[in-house]
């Protein structure tokens, strides 16, 4: 296991670097320039701008410069915030983000689960239905319309929270429509991950054993069904555990916080290579870490897997 | 076995059938009548798709409801001297409480019956746990004892690990530890060497035989293969698309089979002192849908002998010869309808 693990953190900066080397190319590819503005600056200052981040040398070369400063922690400046660094931007933003994915996916737990054990145990009833319509529409509803209905009815209509904003401290009511806003979608998948893998376990010879030992209902499902059935459900909670504490544009827009994923979008709008690219680094890292942990997890929670 | 012993299932008319979708019924059981006394082992004997199997799940109510349903039938347990229980209409949460505790069941499969996520020690002292409410010491203490007495070497050592980590037989032999967990009065045992190679079927008869020789547990043994039958049961069962269609003590069987249908898998059967120019003689055809059973004798397209009735009309299960019955136009029709145990003793 021990061996898995460290084996596994080798190869993780392969991926990163890879995935290092793609964006660098393709932000660099896409047309547009980080100090093209409406305002034309002096080309001659364009010059000097562009040789001071070494943009002015050829992409292989900016690369090596670049890793240089990769490999040693620093993610190196942003092109657009004149003073401030990718580390520096990052330390200031991911704190709402992260606290905002921590409470939406704790939440989509709580409601996916809940909804698709229920799901699952009565397949094709009245339970059944209603709980996979409502998460179809969770899927499918983006968070742009779902975000602004909550605040029609609960911040317009009910008065219960304010439209948008968010406590500097991070932990206040202000995080309730946003949290709920980010979680339905991930709420919908669990729901119809944990439905299928239960349904998938219910059926197996072992869970009639189960029964044919005369074990009430629910040591059946809670001890001989849920473990398998979670192994879905865990293999999507670790990439989608990434890519919620990293922060959502639309529901950061939405509600005004100052969270990581406006950061991401405005850094590519902004053709700001560094910022760009360093927070691809950043969730690269996290997803390749989380990956891991749920691949961990995996053997913990099926005994037959071995890691070797 | 004595005939006097008391009867501790008795299965009566029972029907079993599974709605599809097209609102059709699949009658994978259609008026089955067995019993077992205490202490003696029933032997069902039936190809696959004859309702053997599905007969004694609907015992321990294991089959699901909706689709499967009863349109007739009753199913008496004798819990105790005083206790008589009709389980088919009994609420669930009584069946349940007999589960595992005074009918316990072995599966066909030890691969795949036994949960790959739970260590063998957990499978076992739940049983206990569940029903008497014993401690974790004194449950685990009773697995460590019951792995032993089935042939388990280091019982120790094994109850901490996963079923991935035995092998075949092991595993069989870990269901029946897990069977035996609260001393069953009745043991259903639904092709527990069918999934096993050869030697080690032979091993988990021999070891079958030895629980029923020292706990004296009444059995129900399900299986196709009559050799299996031969070595263990005391009474035999032929099942063929959902009725049973002969029943005698196992000698009476095997000496004078007398429905079309038996005497060819006694036939079929291959024979050690038999001459090479002697051919295996498989029965023709092949086993009816359930969807659409024949009219009649459901075994009249592919019998040997069938004659004018046999399409026609469905014939009785009658006592051809004392205790010996069969349901067949080709044996006299004059003889005493099948009633159970409790005619018999009189």
């Amino acid at each position: 296991m021990l061996k898995y693990i460290l084996r596994r953190l080798v190869t993780a900066p392969l991926v990163i670097f890879l995935l290092l080397v793609i964006t660098f190319t393709m932000v660099r590819v896409a047309p547009g320039s980080p100090f093209s503005s409406e305002k034309a600056t002096p080309p001659e200052i364009q010059e000097r701008q562009r040789a001071f981040y070494h943009l002015d040398k050829s992409i292989p070369v900016q690369f090596i410069y670049y890793l240089g400063n990769v490999v040693r922690g620093d993610l190196g400046p942003s092109l657009k915030y004149k003073d401030l660094t990718v580390n520096e931007i990052i330390s200031r933003h991911w704190l709402p983000s992260f606290v905002l994915g921590t409470t939406a996916m704790a939440l989509a737990l709580v409601m996916g689960m809940t909804a698709g054990i229920l799901a699952g145990l009565k397949p094709n009833s009245r339970w059944d239905y209603s709980s996979m319509t409502i998460s179809m529409v969770g899927i499918t509803l983006p968070a742009f319309v779902t975000g602004p209905l909550l605040v029609v009815v609960f911040s317009l209509k009910l008065g219960w929270f304010r439209v948008s904003g968010w406590d500097a401290n991070g932990f206040s009511k202000d995080i309730v429509l946003p949290a709920i806003t980010l979680s339905l979608p991930y709420a919908a998948r669990i729901a119809r991950l944990m439905r299928a893998g239960l349904l998938e376990v219910v059926n197996q010879d072992y869970i009639r054993t189960a029964r044919a030992k005369g074990l009430r209902e629910h040591v059946v499902v809670l001890r001989h069904a849920l473990k398998g059935a979670l192994l879905p459900v865990v293999s999507f909670l670790g990439p989608a555990v990434a890519f919620i504490i990293t922060g959502s544009l639309v529901v950061e827009t939405i509600f005004q916080v100052p969270g990581l994923g406006r950061q991401f979008t405005q850094s590519a709008l902004n053709r700001d290579y560094g910022l760009t690219q360093g927070l691809v680094v950043f969730v690269g890292t996290l997803l390749v870490v989380l990956n891991l942990v749920v691949d961990v997890a995996y053997g913990f929670l099926d005994p037959r897997i071995r890691y070797d | 076995m004595s005939e006097s012993a008391p009867v501790v299932l008795e299965v009566r008319d029972l029907k079993t059938y599974f709605r599809t979708d097209d609102g059709a019924d699949v009658k994978a059981v259609d008026g089955a009548s067995f019993y077992v006394r205490a202490g003696e082992v029933l032997g069902i004997v039936g190809e696959s798709g004859s309702g053997k199997s599905v007969a004694n799940l609907s015992v321990l109510r294991l089959l699901p409801e909706p689709p499967a349903h009863h349109p007739s039938g009753e199913i008496f347990f004798q819990r105790n001297p005083t206790q008589r229980l009709e389980l088919l209409r009994a609420p669930l949460s009584t069946v349940r409480k007999l589960r595992g505790r005074e009918m316990a069941m072995i599966f066909q499969d030890p691969m795949t019956s036994l949960n790959p996520f739970l260590k063998v020690s957990r499978q076992l002292t739940e049983v206990l746990e569940e029903h008497e409410g014993t401690g974790p010491e004194e449950s685990r203490a009773r697995a460590l004892e019951l792995l032993s007495a089935v042939g388990i070497p280091a019982p120790e050592r094994r109850i901490d690990q996963y079923p991935h980590q035995f092998s075949g037989g092991m595993r069989q032999r870990v269901m029946i530890a897990m069977a035996l967990m609260c001393e069953p009065t009745l043991l259903v045992a639904d092709e527990p060497t069918t999934a096993l190679d050869v030697t080690i079927s032979a091993q988990i008869l021999d070891l079958l035989r030895r629980i029923h020789g020292e706990r004296k547990t009444a059995i129900v043994l399900i299986t196709h293969d009559l050799g299996v039958i031969a070595g263990m049961a005391h009474r035999v069962a032929v099942m063929y698309a959902g009725k049973v269609i002969e029943t005698a003590p196992v000698r009476e069987l095997f000496k004078k089979p007398l429905h079309p249908y038996a005497q060819g898998l006694l036939a079929s059967i291959p024979r050690l002192d038999a001459t090479r120019r002697e051919e295996l003689k498989p029965i023709g055809g092949s086993p009816p849908d359930l969807r659409a059973v024949p009219s009649g004798c459901a075994f009249h397209p592919r019998c040997p002998h069938r004659f004018e009735p046999c399409d026609k009309k469905v014939p009785p299960l009658l006592e051809v010869e004392p205790g010996h019955y069969a349901a067949c136009f080709l044996h006299p029709q004059d003889k005493p309808p099948y009633r159970g145990p409790e005619e018999e003793k009189k």
